[in-house]
């Protein structure tokens, strides 16, 4: 995942007593983390992986059937609303959420007070979802604050989590929680560009508009790409928030607020009543994150290559 | 590029990630739950309960009692560890290395999981054991009426209830005194009751936008408590085609299209709109026997608690339907002797009156008074009782989450009509048996 | 030529708000037209000052209060919400267990990351290579998916509800993205010390000891600080793994608390005093050490 700038520097040592020093230390550098890593988190994937082809409970022994918990997915109405919700969560809070990060970086650079503002819009990822979570359904509830706000302009109520609307309420906050977090990486690429481009630039006579597109875009697209990885594969892991905000009282959230995670959950320990199908759950794990690995490098296709048009 | 041939390096690695995996489901098969029975434990001196309660509710303090009078009589310890309502979720794990917990408890529906996979223990001994310092065994405290749901298939018990729950029409009795004695006989006195409540300017009902009784209790009036069933069993989905459940959703479409329910309810929970029944916004709230306990700190002054139960439709049936909370004894658990003399102690009467008087629920035993909230659902339960919901939610527990309650929802809130609910019913059922496993 | 800067300003504002120039060197004062995107960034950091100003008032206000008049400043100062909040969410002892937990397995989590992320940042090779995309990998595995087979290992281990445990867990868990955060950390270093150090015959271990891992110390920083946050409010293992009470900590003991306060009416002053009480120390850890959170994830992810 490193840069290619970094492998040249690096491949000119390959041979030096100083990579073969450092070539000696490789391994017992990096074993207790790798076992550490494959005992406890690896080998448990792995099992389940295993478990996809198997009809498992969870406590009695699993017995294999085959492909048949993939094809049973395709009729599974809760896979179709988890994988679709995910995707949603994907694509479409993510477009916006990154729009909105690369604006607020772009602007928040010309700012006075930058640190200071990108330290408060980072406050809410510090935050546990399930707090954050009382605090939305505080604020959106139909006797909630921004109704209440409404009201004294002689406005609303808006019914703001009737059910259509409840899962883009979670976008939101999603967008929401994760904006500092993203400006904060994508400031990282700009920063980085070296000032005198600019200057170059504009005694070129560009615009500001051809300096963002000639400049600014194509050399931070590399960590635009490192962000967008990031957050391609962090959705499938989505689940406290939801759990909070759209569950009540022991009770999952209906199955048209679903995402990848809960999916697993519901089908599986989750709930009052718990449906004990580790098979299946585990099959939707791993459909979502093929789906998941498919975007990651067709992300990472387009990154590079838009880079060397450069 | 690069991507590529490192998830190619990485596949070569996950193939030796493999072989270490394959000796965990090793490790997994050498505990097998059903070998360690419970029945085996003997002259145990503690045990470890995981209780459903969290430590403030009122349940909580009547155990917590009872769990130290036990101790001061018996000598033995009782450690109980408050999990909460995911009691069952974080029992599942425990399942396969062998239980901390010696004894949980949950409703029959939570519990109803464990059961059809045999993770709980066979509560037979001990159903004929006497009740502490009392004659009556266990069993015989239990009236014969709610027996057939506290068994397993193969009609061993598996739950020794201490509390009963149903659901009701629930209402202020100070604003509707006449009613409990006169409730409505037909769907349409019962429309005539919420136009006199609008008459006293109260919105008829509160509706929470996950609702799932108006549908399914409607259902269960119109056709009967196997029909509601069929809906679920029939592979072909024709049950859906039955004019009564076109019907039955047509009356909750048809209270809806009245403006019956409290405004804003599409997007509430439950615990928003019992506290505005509570508060006076709404006449009436279709809930559990647990209304009175959680809804009594947000009524207004005054509040008289009381409920009726919905009228019959065309299939006549008028049965309440019946939960319990109870205690189980997980197959694993090593204490299973103490745990089940525990069961013994805290179902005599000084005890389990707690549940009635303090936590304000309904008991088992006769011989116990129904707090007064619940004097009209403690006699309504003396008639003929069904297993609560039909058992759905454990029997097709897939069915109900994945199709069932969505559709429900998309009825009460008004994103489907009655016609809409049917078709996507239909459909759905039929889907649903193909993909089941 | 000036002009064309010019007419390209008002052009870009026609356009929209995100429209940028970013010109890092000539740092002006924002023109109008840039108003509209100046006022969205400010509406932003205003909601979010309101989120966590709202929650610590209204810990302090009854109930009722906070249903009606949830903007109002609090008329009296209801300390006894967070009395009431503390005791019967038994917040004490959860609140220790959370310390103990989040320092250890923070601390744990970047002592065996950062040398696994030195030598793979700092080799490029095919095997360092196929490992970084190996704990890649890690990133997007629901813990949800893994959670059983894995209780079955810690249960061998006898590693479950215990601290410890959990500590192990919290460690593994945060590997994947220490390790690939550091990793672009340790790249990034320059090289010619390290062979200095080689030519000086420092061993290998020791200049990683004595100086590389000081020159990464603003990383080092950023992943103790982003993991320790992580595990302060994580949940749902912790639900799993951990049995009794008396070792839950402060996500249990705050889930636990609001569904408590569900059951037996709620009171929302108490409730935000609860909230407060696990957002609190994270606000005070990052007036503390945010700065280095947001310079630190500058550095490691531009590689």
């Amino acid at each position: 995942m490193t840069s290619a700038t970094v492998g040249v520097r690096r491949g000119r040592l390959q041979g030096s007593p100083l990579a073969r020093r450092r070539r000696r230390v490789f391994g017992p550098f990096l074993a207790p983390a790798l076992i550490l890593y494959t005992v406890l988190f690896m080998v448990p994937t792995v099992y389940s992986f295993y478990a996809s082809f198997t009809s498992w409970d969870g406590f009695s022994n699993p017995r294999w059937k085959g492909t048949l918990n993939y094809d049973h997915l395709r009729h599974d109405p809760a896979f179709k609303d988890a994988f679709f919700n995910t995707m949603k969560l994907l694509f479409g809070c993510g477009i916006f959420l990154f729009v909105l990060s690369f604006a607020f970086m772009l602007m928040l650079r010309e700012m006075k007070g930058r640190k200071f503002i990108q330290g408060f819009i980072f406050l809410p990822h510090i935050v546990s979802g399930v707090a954050l979570a009382a605090f939305w359904d505080f604020l959106l509830n139909h006797d909630g604050m921004l109704n209440k706000g409404l009201h004294s302009f002689g406005m609303g109520p808006v019914d703001w989590l009737k059910p259509q609307w409840q899962f883009n309420a979670i976008l939101l906050a999603i967008v929401w929680i994760n904006t500092g977090y993203y400006v904060t990486i994508l400031m990282a690429g700009v920063d980085r560009i070296p000032p005198y481009y600019y200057e170059e630039a504009k005694l070129a006579g560009t615009n500001s508009w051809q300096r963002f597109r000639h400049i600014t875009l194509p050399m931070s697209w590399d960590v635009v790409g490192t962000a967008a990885v990031l957050w391609t594969i962090g959705t499938v892991k989505i689940f406290e928030f939801i759990l909070a905000f759209s569950g009540s009282q022991g009770n999952l959230p209906t199955t048209n607020q679903w995402t990848s995670a809960m999916y697993v959950y519901g089908e599986t320990i989750g709930g009052t009543s718990p449906i004990y199908d580790f098979g299946r759950a585990c099959a939707g794990a791993v459909v979502t994150l093929v789906a998941v690995v498919v975007v990651v490098v067709v992300l990472r296709r387009v990154t590079s290559r838009d880079r060397l048009e450069l | 590029m690069r991507t590529s041939k490192n998830v190619y390096r990485a596949g070569v690695i996950a193939a030796a990630v493999a072989v270490s995996a394959a000796s965990l489901s090793a490790c997994g098969s050498s505990s097998k739950p059903g070998t360690s029975s419970g029945g085996q434990a003997s002259g145990s001196t503690s045990f470890t309960y995981w209780s459903m309660w969290q430590q403030n509710e009122p349940q909580a303090k009547v155990i917590k009692k009872a769990a130290d009078d036990f101790t001061a009589a018996t000598g033995i310890k009782v450690s109980i560890q408050w999990q909460g309502r995911d009691v069952i979720t974080k029992l599942t794990p425990t399942l396969r290395t062998g239980s901390s917990a010696d004894l949980v408890d949950q409703s029959v529906n939570a519990l109803g999981a464990l059961v059809a996979k045999d993770a709980t223990a066979d509560l037979s001994t001990l159903y004929s054991t006497p009740v502490s310092g009392e004659s009556q065994t266990i069993g015989q405290i239990i009236p014969d009426s709610y027996k057939p749901f506290l068994n397993d298939k193969s009609g061993k018990p598996f739950i020794a209830p201490y509390e009963v729950s149903s659901e009701g029409l629930w209402f202020d009795a100070s604003k509707f005194p006449d009613l409990a004695a006169n409730p409505p006989k037909t769907w349409d006195d019962l429309l005539a009751l919420f136009a006199k409540a609008k008459g006293m300017s109260m919105t008829p009902v509160a509706v929470p936008g996950d609702d799932k009784y108006w549908v399914l209790l409607t259902l269960q009036r119109e056709l009967g408590t196997d029909g509601l069933k069929k809906l679920a069993s029939d592979k072909t989905g024709a049950a859906w085609d039955d004019p009564k459940v076109l019907k039955a959703a047509q009356l909750v479409q048809d209270l809806r299209d009245k403006g019956d329910f409290l405004k804003g309810y599409e997007s509430s929970k439950s615990i928003d709109e019992e506290g505005d029944w509570a508060k006076g916004q709404a006449a009436f709230y279709l809930s559990g026997t647990w209304v009175p306990s959680e809804a009594a700190p947000n009524a207004t002054a005054g509040f008289k608690f009381d409920s009726i139960q919905l009228p019959a439709l065309d299939s006549g049936n008028t049965d309440t339907g019946i939960n319990f909370f109870g205690f189980a004894v997980p197959k694993t658990a090593k204490h299973s002797d103490a745990a089940e003399k525990f069961i013994a102690f805290f179902m005599k009467k000084e005890e389990l009156s707690g549940i009635s008087s303090q936590a304000l629920n309904l008991t088992p035993r006769a011989d116990i008074d129904p707090p007064a909230q619940l004097a009209s659902m403690s006699k309504a339960l003396t008639g003929t009782v069904y297993a609560d919901q039909a058992h759905l939610s454990v029997d097709y527990a897939d069915w109900t989450n994945k199709m069932l309650n969505p559709e429900m929802i998309r009825l009460v809130t008004g994103q489907d009509n009655a016609a809409k609910f049917v078709a996507n019913g239909k459909q759905g059922t039929i889907d649903y048996w193909k993909s089941a496993s | 030529m000036s002009t064309a800067t010019t007419g390209s300003r008002a052009e870009s504002a026609e356009r929209d708000p995100k429209t940028p120039a970013a010109a890092p060197a000539g740092r002006r004062r924002v023109p109008w037209a840039r108003l509209p995107g100046a006022a969205l960034i400010w509406v932003f950091v205003a909601f979010c000052a309101f989120t966590f100003l709202f929650i610590l008032l209204s810990s302090l206000k009854s109930s009722y209060n906070v249903l009606n008049h949830p903007f109002r400043l609090p008329t009296e100062l209801k300390f006894s919400n967070w009395s009431k909040a503390w005791h019967d969410g038994g917040f004490g002892p959860a609140f220790v267990n959370s310390v103990v937990v989040v320092v250890v397995a923070a601390a744990g989590t970047v002592l065996l990351a950062s040398p696994a992320a030195y030598v793979l940042g700092r080799n490029q090779n095919r095997v360092s290579g196929g490992v970084s995309m190996y704990f890649v990998l890690g990133l997007g595995i629901p813990m949800q998916i893994i959670v059983l087979p894995l209780y079955s290992i810690m249960a061998k281990m006898h590693l479950i509800d215990n601290l410890a445990g959990l500590i192990v867990l919290y460690i593994v868990v945060n590997l994947p993205f220490t390790v690939y955060l550091l990793m672009s950390f340790f790249a990034s270093l320059p090289g010619e010390l390290e062979e200095a150090a080689a030519l000086d015959g420092v061993g290998p271990g020791m200049t990683f000891w004595r100086i590389m891992l000081p020159l990464a110390r603003g990383g080092l920083m950023t992943a103790l600080t982003l993991v320790a946050i992580a595990c302060w409010n994580e949940t749902f293992l912790a639900l799993m793994f951990l049995q009794t009470n008396d070792n839950f900590t402060l996500p249990l003991a705050l889930v636990n608390f609001l569904t408590q306060q569900q059951f037996t009416g709620e009171d929302f002053g108490v409730m935000f005093a609860g909230v407060s009480i696990a957002v609190l120390p994270m606000l005070a850890l990052y007036a503390w050490l945010g700065r280095r959170i947001t310079e630190g994830l500058t550095l490691g992810a531009g590689k």
